[in-house]
């Protein structure tokens, strides 16, 4: 084997190699020889020495320990004073051996004497959505699906959609067909003074022919707490499925897939997402989300898309929610 | 029984480097890597230490032993005959290898290995010095003192050492290890166990259509011009036929089909593309076949350990 070194360390640069800790066994030894005496320290500091153990110290030892007083000591032979009262079951009277202690900062007591139940943890009112409990989003799902069919349900005599969709929180997407400049124009512009975030899809040079892409954030009250919903029990959660399924047949919607929720498990609570599908015309699920929005209902929605089929239809997706108590 | 030591062989090309990490009591490979690197990493160390650092943290073992390898292109080596009356062996080869250079001695570190090839009286010796700078630069330029290597070799000697082992003995004469690199092609020719005669193929000229159409083509010149060298080099070390009858294949050409097929092609050659180890376990989880061939050299390097040069 050729062995040949061209390494060479510059004079005074001492590597150590080995990456695990190489502690000896005498720094090692004092540590905890040191650690002991501390505790030992903290013991006697703060619990004094126990009464057993003083017992057996020598008189002188104890005379000599500092804060250990006569009371501690047990008392090799008590006088009883002329007259004292003197336990009826005979049993000599003796000072307590437990040393009574300070209070400190970190007491128990003090501790317990901090807490005060009357101040209750206020919490914070929310200002997103984010910050919601999911019984209290439902309130907001429902307020963005009014006003997201007010604000495109009175264009519609003019306009066509190809893709209609709201999600949770405020998103909307647009996109469809003007054919008049005029009517596009004022629509836009009805668009753009009533939502809170404005985006469109640039127009190609030569034009748009009258298609536009609309998307953002539409203008929603801020999150409301005051009203506080309960979770439901699981009971219930089949109940207000089949009450989506009876308001639904009301305004005839025809809705499919309401029988399959999906449940999953949050920890605290449980959720069921429902996928509701219907082929209805345009104005009738317009007519059926508002009415479902403004209903008592127990249910929130997270997403609704429209998009036409091959046959010309319209096919819209309700992704309904449910929350219960786990 | 003994307790694993762990050993790490570091090849240092010209834009890339290796690391094989391998347990030296059982001759087990535990990880293989290949980095490629923007600079020379002798020159450029912060790459090397940063890359090197983080492999380390990640390898199941933290290394016992570093060894470097660097290109022999990149040293000055020398086979000195020691004559018989010679006492002092390092004063005299140090005096003899400052005969050859163009610069001072001082400028190069400088060290030699002995050897006593079988049925001849004199002893010989490989000689060998690496600029001084790189290593400087490569002590300063490390923050982690650590992972500075214990040796530094030249990937000829790890080449040589790793044959060795495979062979279970000497290396028989006119063995070849040829080098390829996209950087360049090195060929070793072997004798008496000795590296006897480097040969430098240079690339540069060519480099531009690796990865291109004529890339083909670029590779089957390249393997007619090895074969020249080869039967070249064959002669000059008095080898009776043309061209040495063993030659192992390492380095990231070997893996071009080209290459490869064209240097089979040669006649009375036995070509052996080293991706096969005999006496190397590899451990499935670190190491692929495809990093084998190019790895070598690094293997090699980590058959070394600390304080093995007496």
């Amino acid at each position: 084997m050729i062995r040949v070194n061209l390494m060479e360390m510059p004079a005074g640069l001492v590597v150590r190699k080995s990456q695990k800790s190489s502690m000896s066994l005498l720094p090692m030894l004092a540590g905890l020889f040191l650690a002991l005496l501390i505790g030992a320290g903290a013991w006697y500091f703060y619990v004094g020495i126990p009464a057993h153990v003083l017992a057996v110290l020598p008189k002188s030892v104890q005379e000599f320990l500092p804060g250990v007083s006569s009371v501690q000591l047990p008392d090799p032979a008590p006088t009883i004073a002329e007259g004292a009262v003197v336990p009826v079951d005979g049993a000599k009277a003796r000072p307590s051996l437990v040393r009574p202690r300070m209070v400190s900062d970190a007491a128990v007591e003090e501790i317990v004497r901090t807490l005060r139940p009357d101040l209750e943890v206020e919490r914070k009112a929310p200002t997103t959505y984010r910050e919601l409990l999911p019984a209290e989003r439902i309130l907001q799902q429902k307020a963005l699906l009014r006003e997201g069919f007010a604000r495109f349900r009175k264009t519609t005599a003019s306009v066509g959609f190809t893709d209609l969709a709201f999600r949770i929180p405020d998103l909307f997407y647009a996109r469809g067909l003007i054919a008049d400049p005029k009517v596009l124009q004022s629509f836009t512009d009805s668009l753009k003074a009533n939502v809170a975030v404005f985006n469109s899809k640039p127009v190609p040079e030569s034009g748009s022919g009258g298609v536009f892409t609309y998307y953002g954030r539409l203008r929603l009250p801020p999150p409301q707490v005051g009203e506080k919903l309960a979770l439901l029990s699981a009971a219930e959660v089949m109940q207000e499925i089949e009450q989506i399924r009876e308001m639904a047949r009301a305004f005839q919607v025809r809705l499919t897939g309401l029988d399959k929720p999906v449940i999953s498990d949050q920890g605290l609570y449980r959720r069921y997402l429902v996928h509701g599908q219907s082929r209805a015309d345009f104005p009738t699920i317009a007519r059926f989300a508002e009415a479902f929005a403004s209903s008592s209902l127990r249910v929130g929605i997270l997403q609704v898309g429209m998009r036409p089929t091959a046959d010309e239809g319209l096919q819209t997706t309700f992704d309904f929610v449910l929350y219960s108590s786990n | 029984m003994k307790k694993p030591q762990f050993s790490l062989g570091v090849e240092v090309g010209e834009s890339f480097f290796r690391l094989a990490l391998l347990e030296t009591n059982s001759s087990h490979v535990l990880a293989l890597e290949h980095f490629d690197v923007s600079a020379y990493p002798l020159r450029d160390t912060g790459q090397l230490e940063e890359k090197l650092a983080e492999w380390v943290q990640r390898v199941p073992e933290p290394p016992h032993s570093i060894t470097f390898t660097v290109s022999a292109g990149q040293s000055q080596m020398r086979r000195v005959i020691l004559p018989a009356e010679v006492d002092d062996v390092r004063e005299y080869l140090r005096w003899e290898f400052s005969t050859s250079l163009s610069s001072s001695p001082d400028e190069y570190i400088f060290d030699f290995h002995l050897e006593r090839p079988a049925g001849k009286g004199s002893r010989q010796a490989l000689v060998v010095g690496l600029r001084r700078a790189w290593i400087d630069s490569l002590v300063s330029g490390f923050h982690r003192k650590g992972l500075l290597p214990t040796q530094i070799e030249l990937d000829a000697f790890s080449l040589a050492n790793l044959l060795e082992q495979e062979n279970n003995g000497p290396i028989s004469d006119g063995t070849a290890v040829v080098k390829a690199e996209r950087e360049g092609i090195l060929l070793y020719l072997f004798k008496d166990g000795l590296p006897e005669s480097l040969r430098w193929i240079s690339t540069l000229n060519v480099r531009s259509a690796f990865g291109g159409p004529s890339q083909a083509h670029v590779m089957a010149i390249l393997a007619k011009e090895v074969q020249g060298v080869l039967s070249g080099a064959a002669f000059c070390i008095g080898q009776p036929v043309g061209t040495p009858r063993k030659v192992y294949l390492c380095g990231s050409l070997s893996l071009f089909k080209n290459f490869v097929q064209t240097l089979q092609a040669i006649e009375g050659v036995d070509l052996e593309i080293w991706q096969n180890f005999r006496k190397f376990t590899l451990d499935a989880a670190g190491t692929s076949t495809v990093h084998l061939a190019r790895c070598a050299a690094a293997l090699g390097a980590a058959l070394r350990r600390e304080g093995d040069k007496k």
